[in-house]
């Protein structure tokens, strides 16, 4: 009798000491944005940027200022001629030569799901100005006309330790 | 000494333009399920065979495209042999017509010789690469080379499985093109290259695409991807391409593969239906990543990345194709 006292006095310790650290609250932690047709969840401390046609978040401000840092991206083609222009120039740019003589195929093409819809993911090593970079592309055809590019990326140096949060992301993701 | 070379070479490139210029260009051609059946082995029917090729060339970075009209005359002949008549362009009205000559396929290699009304000629050796592509080069009545020219193919010599060869009549043709039969690229003969291996990868990766990809393509336009697509949307990827591998007058067997998955991307990139939509719209998409990895496969030792180029593109083909008969 006395030791289930003592076990309810623990569990009861345990829930307020989880409650008051937050422990059973993890929703409380993130935040959902929306920008370029879809939703994600991501940390509160998350800092993010949206136009009509793309959505960017990253761990920091720093971070979404980089090239080569750790980001989420969603970018909605429209396929325009704009596009086309940027896909060719980018072909043929030193950028992409750069890209190109460093890269390596770290994980082969998958299908995917996203926001309950099919995509392929492709994941590669590149070198984006001088540091090397581990890339996941995901690319979701939501429905015949809007497809959408997801970009999770860190340094090579921080894939591993940030994997798992930036899928996180991909897994939130909403076609709004 | 140099002076006298440099002319040389630059009459040498100004007639070879006049050439590319006047479609009389080294017309490479293919000869899909007849290169097949000669490459595994199998016996094919004894029917004349009329085949259809759409030549794509690409000369400093410039992309040409003629068409021909063939007829295999006999597909249990080895070597087989083949005649016809093209132009070029290939679509709309002829610039130039062409006598096509002394074709010949053996060993997964075809010959054949192109003259035009002009009284030009080329001939053209190609190798077989998929089941429906051919890839090589030539030279022309000046004598001048040809590279980085490509074929894809309608029609043929119907290909018979091993344990089909003694049951299908030897008459009876099938519905579809052998060409687009799947078996094809799976049922190659073993090679120890990887490159090739790469590229078998691609043509047989998840099945067949060229047929999925037309069989959707006609659902949506009533025409196939190639009359699909949109040539100069096409020209401008293959072009920028073309100059990201250092613009190559003779390319590696690498780069030449790459650069022909690059036109297989590059055509369905530019597909689009009456109304201007895309029919590949992640292929479009996928673009700049389809570029990098292409140069990165147009490198000898990285057969994995021409792998992964391969599943690539037949995976966001697939996706493509699912989600557009969701509409």
């Amino acid at each position: 009798m006395i030791q289930m006292r003592l076990a309810v006095a623990s569990l009861g310790g345990l829930l307020l000491f989880l409650t008051a650290c937050g422990g059973g609250g993890g929703d409380t932690d993130r935040e959902t944005i929306e920008g370029a047709g879809v939703s994600v969840e991501i940390s509160a401390s998350w800092v993010s940027e949206s136009t009509s046609t793309s959505l960017r978040v990253a761990p920091d401000q720093a971070a979404l200022e980089t090239e080569s840092g750790i980001q989420f991206r969603a970018e909605l083609s429209d396929a325009s001629a704009a596009d086309l222009e940027a896909a060719v120039s980018e072909l043929s740019s030193p950028e992409a030569g750069e890209r190109a003589a460093s890269l390596s195929a770290v994980e082969d093409a998958s299908e995917v799901r996203v926001g309950g819809k099919d995509g392929v993911a492709i994941t590669l090593e590149e070198t984006v100005g001088g540091t090397a970079v581990t890339t996941r592309y995901v690319f979701v055809n939501v429905d015949g006309e809007r497809t959408y590019l997801f970009t999770l990326q860190a340094p090579s140096t921080e894939w591993e330790s940030h994997e798992s949060s930036l899928a996180a992301v991909l897994e939130s993701v909403r076609f709004t | 000494m140099t002076s006298v070379l440099a002319r040389v070479l630059l009459v040498g490139a100004a007639v070879v333009l006049a050439f590319v210029a006047g479609g009389q260009h080294g017309a490479t051609s293919s000869v899909g399920a007849a290169g097949v059946s000669s490459a595994l082995g199998l016996a094919v029917n004894g029917a004349p065979a009329p085949m259809h090729m759409e030549l794509v060339i690409t000369y400093q970075g410039v992309t040409f495209r003629h068409s021909y009209d063939v007829t295999i005359r006999d597909c249990s002949a080895d070597p087989l042999e083949f005649n016809g008549t093209g132009q070029y362009p290939s679509g709309g009205a002829a610039v130039y017509t062409e006598e096509v000559s002394n074709g010949q396929i053996a060993d997964d290699v075809m010959t054949f010789t192109t003259t035009y009304n002009t009284g030009y000629w080329a001939t053209l050796s190609l190798e077989r690469i998929g089941p429906d592509t051919w890839f090589g080069g030539g030279h022309d009545s000046s004598e001048q080379a040809f590279d980085s020219t490509s074929v894809t193919t309608r029609g043929g010599c119907a290909v018979l499985l091993p344990d089909e060869t003694d049951e299908q009549p030897p008459d009876e043709q099938p519905d579809e093109p052998a060409v687009d039969q799947p078996a094809d690229a799976e049922q190659a003969e073993p090679t120890t290259d990887p490159l090739s291996v790469a590229l078998a990868e691609l043509f047989a990766g998840g099945g067949d695409y060229w047929t999925r990809g037309n069989d959707y393509a006609r659902e949506r336009t009533g025409e196939t991807v190639y009359d699909s697509s949109d040539g100069e949307f096409e020209d401008n990827i293959i072009g920028a391409f073309h100059e990201s591998i250092g613009s190559p007058t003779n390319k590696t067997k690498a780069q030449a593969q790459a650069e022909l998955v690059m036109v297989l991307v590059a055509r369905y990139a530019a597909a689009k239906d009456s109304t201007g939509k895309l029919l590949f719209p992640s292929i479009f998409q996928a673009l700049p990543v389809f570029g990098r990895l292409a140069q990165k496969a147009a490198d000898e030792e990285d057969p994995r990345a021409q792998l992964a180029l391969g599943r690539f593109f037949v995976l966001l083909m697939d996706l493509d194709i699912q989600a557009g008969k969701g509409q």
